[in-house]
């Protein structure tokens, strides 16, 4: 790892002790949580390409010696699992966008709220339900504002991306292990369905 | 904030008595809990059975609730059938006896049918529109009506399951004495330009931010359009709710009388029982119809045929829901302006939600008592209909 072990454990320190405190909706609080999670996922992807890297170097040791031939020691499926991390790595990004709107979105109106005057009768049902409609009001204008459709795309994007990583792994794994695919299933389906359209068409017109 | 006010709100918060209260309710919650089985959970128990099947599809009568009687000697309404969506199980038109808009139905002596889609897995991947409207839609309205001996009848359509009646409907006029649509989404642009954000649909913004291309993709990877993915979607529409139902408001609602418990588990269980849709007929759903609003342009096909709202001739009640944030109203309104000129048409607004226009007591009552008025009498379906002009 890149970074000092100390210091990643500090950085999940900073990220809890902001995100549990349950009056920590000023601004600096907010936003020392945030960079708190901000340099969480840095540090946890500085160790992941760290470690990549040295995958690829041992991969590509011979490649640069002339003559050598390409070895596909573990047939693609090693590139595949890479692939596959790759995807769930940005899967995780992407979630970790999304949750972080609906965090700010959720705290909004803490932040803006007036605390100033507070008192202990200020807090019986009908202010409480008076609160929840705010957070509620902020999380609905969230979800219909452009950065969220766009985190979300990303979202889907990502999701489609790492379950077809994940399906084509364990189809290489079915291939090499003498299984059907769902791919095969597919193919049989739909011939299935087919066959099925042409035997309903055929009967209606039985007298 | 400072500590001073930190110290004078605690108390607020967390008073004795407030705690106590909250620790007597829990423990209710828990007996009434433990006092449950599985089968006291039950969802759809309005005595039916299986008339007719294709493939994985079923159609249900419901028996008479006066045993006694026969309802095809006296039948004096057209039937109805029912078709439901094909994001949630059909049973939540009769979740309990209570709250049943079949049972509504069948006690003022309606003929009542009802479609079991069934559950698709990844092998029924390839069903579509063709398939569902058809021909699992058109063989159980041609059942219905050669078991009945009659012409027509009455379609009863759900969001999905309206935009099912909808489209075969317009494909078959004449087989339709009336049609009725619940929260159907017609136009799935209308909302676009509401001002408010609540009244701008969650889905319909998010699949017109998706490409085809993103839509196909997700859908493919999966095989299905997976129930528990299309839950979370519905959850998150939602999110504060969501969060206090499963959070504080759980101890509310499992902490009042045991009814009110089972009332809460029956519509979780209806809730969380959520079927995976097929791909293809998902993508036509997300991206023919949510993305590039093809129904009202008549450009949406059913077996090669353009789905043409404006066939629709046969009167046609449209029920919504003010406070819908599924299928925003003006989606469903947007139907009076695309009937055909011999239409009766009339709208029907709940003061209720999507799932709550049938699951209230009062949306409920209003439901069934407008549906009742409004299917035709047996007469009207014996004979064969007039020509299209």
């Amino acid at each position: 790892m890149t970074a000092d072990k100390h210091d990643f454990f500090q950085q999940w320190a900073d990220f809890l002790t902001g995100a549990v405190n349950p009056f920590a909706f000023d601004e600096q609080t907010v936003t020392q949580s945030k960079r708190g999670a901000e340099q969480l996922f840095e540090t946890a992807d500085d160790a992941y390409q760290t470690m990549l890297s040295h995958y690829d170097r041992l991969l590509s040791r011979h490649a640069d010696k002339q003559g050598v031939p390409a070895l596909d020691t573990f047939m693609g499926f090693d590139l595949k699992l890479k692939d596959m991390a790759d995807a769930y790595a940005d899967l995780l990004g992407a979630m970790a966008n999304l949750n972080a709107l609906n965090f700010e979105a959720a705290t909004a109106p803490f932040r803006c709220a007036d605390l100033a005057g507070f008192s202990p009768e200020a807090m019986q049902r009908p202010f409480e339900a008076k609160w929840q409609s705010f957070v509620d009001e902020s999380l609905v204008e969230m979800q219909r504002s452009q950065a969220y459709l766009t985190a979300k795309s990303d979202y889907v994007s990502c999701l489609a991306k790492f379950q077809k990583s994940y399906r084509s792994l364990v189809e290489s794994f079915q291939e090499y292990n003498h299984a059907p695919t769902l791919s095969e299933f597919e193919d049989l389906t739909k011939q299935m369905h087919e066959l099925r359209r042409e035997l309903w068409a055929l009967k209606k017109k039985l007298p | 904030m400072g500590a001073e006010k930190e110290i004078a709100m605690n108390p607020a918060i967390w008073g004795v008595s407030d705690l106590a209260e909250y620790q007597a309710k829990m423990q209710t919650g828990i007996e009434n809990l433990a006092d449950i089985h599985d089968c006291d959970v039950a969802i759809g128990e309005t005595p039916k059975d299986a008339v007719f099947s294709i493939e994985k599809v079923t159609l249900y009568k419901y028996r008479p609730l006066d045993s006694s009687c026969t309802s095809d000697e006296t039948l004096t309404r057209e039937p109805i059938l029912i078709a439901y969506s094909l994001f949630g199980r059909y049973n939540m038109l009769d979740l309990q006896s209570d709250r049943s808009v079949v049972r509504n139905l069948l006690a003022q002596g309606h003929t009542v049918y009802i479609i079991d889609w069934g559950n698709p897995n990844k092998s029924d991947r390839w069903l579509s529109y063709d398939d569902y409207v058809g021909r699992y839609l058109s063989d159980c309205v041609d059942f219905i009506c050669h078991q009945q001996n009659i012409e027509r009848l009455t379609l009863f359509g759900i969001c999905e399951g309206g935009t099912f009646a909808a489209c075969y409907a317009s494909l078959f006029p004449e087989k339709l004495g009336a049609l009725v649509l619940a929260v159907t989404p017609i136009d799935f642009h209308a909302d676009l330009d509401a001002e408010e954000p609540r009244k701008r649909g969650y889905l319909g913004g998010m699949m017109r931010q998706l490409s085809p291309a993103q839509i196909t993709d997700l859908i493919d990877s999966f095989g299905c359009l997976p129930g528990h993915l299309s839950g979370t979607v519905f959850r998150e529409m939602t999110l504060l709710d969501t969060c206090k139902k499963y959070g504080p408001s759980l101890v509310e609602a499992v902490s009042g009388s045991k009814e009110a418990a089972l009332n809460f588990l029956r519509m979780e269980k209806w809730l969380l029982d959520r079927p995976h849709h097929p791909a293809e007929a998902a993508k036509q759903w997300l991206i023919d119809l949510y993305h590039a609003n093809r129904l009202i342009d008549g450009s949406f096909l059913v077996n090669g045929q353009p789905v043409l709202l404006e066939n629709l001739n046969m009167p046609v009640l449209n029920i919504y829901a003010k406070h819908d944030h599924i299928i925003p109203p003006p989606e469903s309104q947007a139907l009076k302006g695309l009937v055909g000129n011999d239409c009766e048409y009339r709208e029907l607004e709940l003061n209720a939600g999507h799932i709550g226009a049938f699951v209230s007591r009062r949306a409920n009552a209003a439901i069934s008592e407008a549906i009742s008025n409004w299917i035709p009498s047996i007469e009207h379906a014996k004979h064969p209909p007039q020509a299209l002009s």
